[in-house]
């Protein structure tokens, strides 16, 4: 009995001592496993720490992101939305959050959205287009989206405002209209005033001529009669001349402030369609930038010079579009040729540099660059009125323009904007040749006369002479300037045509004030009526004109000089 | 198959018999853990079949009333465990409706790599009744059924409501089993 009792207590004991030793062992298995699950929590808290950041990260980006980006539930409405999205509509996100996204569209795109987006979204997943948004305020905004289908049945919404680019499209398809108009009226202007000025310089000299002989056939009447004839004939042509009426409507009269940040832009995406692919159009344009001038014109003649860059780098280079109110620091090269147009000024409020690595405009060319139909590349169908619109716009009196070109290294355009239109001078009274009064005639008068036209030149000499003046006739405006500084005798007038090579009437004009202020100048032309009435002239005559009107005009210019 | 079902079925087998059965039991030469399981570990589900046979025999009680005795004891071990899993439902049914939509997802969310049987609902009746397809890779009908009973009474209606099981597979893989909450008569089976 004793013994079985002893049997039954080694026994448990026994059991107990297995439960023990399998109890240690479960516990030291569970210790490992404990440790083993410790260190991988260790390492997946490092990852989620991580993950955490980056998700910080991605979702500060996709707040401070310009493009808008939102999240809808399965039942559309938003979950998330950047400040870029909402503010496309002029929301807040707090606003549109918990909102459907139907609130940011009228009831048509609504309905094109339900019927014809989303049953393709519904069966590829994603869907790009654009699409007419509403906002607050009620204006349309054209966006540009990107729909994509989420497992949760919502959507991600990636969206960009092109609003503004629509409009520079328009604004861009628009201008080039007008602009290739500008180039028709362009040719056609100076293709007409180039006839026109020949026959004025020829109906001048027949009626310059034709009065003279007047003068000397005053006993025979029947001669004088038929001069008499040819004198009023000449009236006549010239009257035809004028009638034809060749007028340009973008001309330099029509100034306006320009945006030249917004039209540079849209003159490059003009010009992109033209742009050879190994061509790089830099920028450097601050984001106002004002200038006075006509937008078309200016388009014009930075969309030439542009195009003409791009020729002149045979497919390969860069263009540099810089504004700034100083010129560059850089020079183009160590020896570079120049020609400038216009007058140049101090304090231009913008300068504009358009800079290539082209193959430089050839030396015997560059004199010519700004003048009619001249081009340095008929081959390639140059109308060789691109850069003579350059010469215009320095016609509006407030754009100084210069060309620095240098062999195989480049060629830079700098066009200075000045505040003021130079013939708006208010200091100087305008004179009007119908509103002066006689005056003694003054013989011996010292008359500086400048045409290109020889017959013209001679018979003004002549009729000057006739009327006891001292006239000195020159062909070559680019001499006018020495002969006034060397003459022993001091000049009391200048007479001048308005078309000439080199130097036009109105530039030569300028100068001459530039170093005779008190020097009286009357503008001869047959284009007269082209020209806005200035300070800088003490008349403007048309061709032809009567001798006995025109010695009126010298009498009154040198009356009140 | 985790460790704790192991601890609970040690537990169950020493309350409902002997230390010297348990001892017996985890001694078996069968066991590569050497019968040492803890709850936070993971054994090969042939280790639980070879003790509840060598306990089916022991105590000459008939193997599948034996699993799904346990499984009942089981829940009862999980629910206070976890009673944060079971009460945030109102009713049995409710429980049972998301085993696999949300029980199981929280499981493998704590145990990683857990393979779970499947709880899918084919249809249920407000509060009243619900029909489930199991299937698993392991042969544990009984055992699924005997924690339906222990979830029925660990809402205090296990008196007066009704498993009923179609086996679609004979070895215990798969069954359809509904599950009837009463307030008259009692169950249909009471195991």
């Amino acid at each position: 009995m004793e013994t079985a009792r002893s049997t039954d207590i080694d026994g448990t004991l026994k059991r107990l001592e297995r439960k023990l030793q399998r109890e240690r062992l479960a516990r030291e298995e569970a210790e490992r496993l404990l440790e083993e699950k410790s260190s991988e929590l260790y390492s997946l808290n490092g990852l989620l720490q991580t993950q955490v950041r980056d998700i910080e990260v991605l979702r500060h980006s996709i707040d401070m992101a310009t493009d808008g980006i939102a999240l809808t539930d399965g039942d559309g409405a938003f979950i998330y939305m950047n400040p870029a999205h909402a503010g496309m509509f002029a929301y807040t996100v707090e606003e549109l959050l918990g909102q459907s996204w139907t609130i940011l569209y009228g009831e048509a795109e609504n309905e094109r959205l339900g019927e014809i987006v989303f049953p393709r979204l519904q069966s590829e997943g994603t869907w790009r287009g654009e699409t007419y948004g509403l906002s607050k305020t009620g204006f349309t905004i054209i966006q540009e989206i990107v729909l994509t289908l989420l497992p949760s049945g919502g959507l991600i919404c990636a969206t960009r405002d092109i609003s503004a680019r629509r409009k520079r499209e328009i604004y861009a398809r628009d201008l080039e209209g007008r602009l290739q108009k500008a180039e028709r009226e362009a040719a056609l202007f100076t293709l007409g005033n180039a006839v026109a000025h020949d026959f004025n310089n020829l109906i001048a000299a027949i009626s310059g001529n034709a009065a003279m002989l007047k003068t000397a056939l005053r006993n025979d009447f029947d001669n004088y009669h038929r001069v008499n004839q040819i004198e009023i004939a000449t009236r006549q042509a010239a009257n035809v001349i004028r009638s034809l009426n060749i007028e340009r409507s973008n001309d330099t009269q029509n100034l306006a402030p320009i945006d030249l940040a917004e039209l540079i832009q849209t003159g490059l995406q003009i010009a992109e369609a033209i742009k050879p692919k190994g061509i790089q159009v830099i920028t450097d344009i601050p984001v106002e930038a004002e200038i006075i001038s006509n937008e078309v014109v200016v388009t014009r003649c930075l969309l030439n010079i542009v195009k003409n860059a791009f020729e002149a780098m045979n497919g390969v280079g860069t263009v540099t579009l810089r504004v700034a109110t100083t010129c560059s620091v850089m020079a183009l090269a160590d020896n570079v040729r120049t020609l400038a147009t216009g007058v140049k000024r101090e304090d231009p409020i913008w300068i504009v540099e358009i800079t290539d690595t082209g193959s430089g405009v050839p030396e015997n060319k560059l004199d010519h660059i700004f003048e009619d139909f001249f081009t340095t590349k008929p081959k390639l169908g140059g109308s060789g009125l691109g850069l003579q619109a350059l010469r215009t716009l320095a016609d509006s009196g407030n754009v100084f323009v210069e060309v620095e070109t240098a062999e195989n290294v480049g060629t830079r355009f700098r066009l200075s904007f000045y505040k003021d239109v130079l013939r708006a001078d208010p200091s100087l009274p305008i004179r009007s040749l119908r509103t002066e009064g006689q005056s003694k005639p003054r013989a011996g008068l010292r008359i500086l006369l400048v045409d290109d036209n020889a017959l013209v030149g001679r018979m003004l000499e002549d009729a000057l002479l006739q009327m006891k003046f001292l006239p000195d006739w020159i062909n070559d405006p680019r001499a006018v300037l020495r002969l006034i500084e060397s003459a022993k005798k001091p000049y009391d007038l200048i007479i001048t045509d308005l078309s000439m090579p080199y130097i036009d009437g109105q530039n030569l004009s300028r100068q001459i004030r530039s170093i005779r202020p008190d020097l009286p100048i009357i503008i001869y032309s047959g284009q007269a009526s082209l020209i806005e009435p200035s300070s800088i002239y003490a008349a403007i005559l048309q061709k032809p004109i009567g001798m006995d009107a025109l010695g009126v005009a010298i009498r009154n210019a040198v009356s009140k000089g | 198959m985790k460790g704790i079902v192991f601890r609970s079925f040690e537990s169950f087998v020493e309350a409902n018999w002997s230390m010297d059965i348990s001892d017996g039991m985890l001694s078996l030469p069968e066991l590569r853990s050497g019968g040492a399981f803890t709850t936070v570990g993971y054994y090969p589900h042939t280790e639980f079949l070879t003790m509840a046979i060598y306990v089916a025999e022991t105590t000459e009680t008939p193997i599948n009333l034996l699993v799904k005795r346990f499984g009942t004891a089981l829940f009862h071990d999980l629910a206070g465990l976890h009673p944060e899993m079971v009460k945030s439902y109102a009713s049995p049914i409710d429980l049972l409706a998301v085993i696999e939509s949300v029980i199981h997802v929280d499981v493998r969310k704590l145990y990683t790599g857990t393979e779970l049987p499947r709880f899918d609902v084919l249809s249920r009746d407000a509060n009243t009744s619900i029909k489930l397809d199991y299937s698993s890779k392991r042969p544990f009908a009984d055992l699924a059924e005997g924690l339906m009973w222990g979830c029925l009474d660990h809402y205090g209606v296990k008196e007066t409501s009704s498993v009923m099981r179609d086996d679609v597979a004979a070895d215990g893989t798969h069954s359809v089993f509904t599950v009837e909450v009463k307030h008259g008569d009692g169950a249909v089976d009471r195991h």
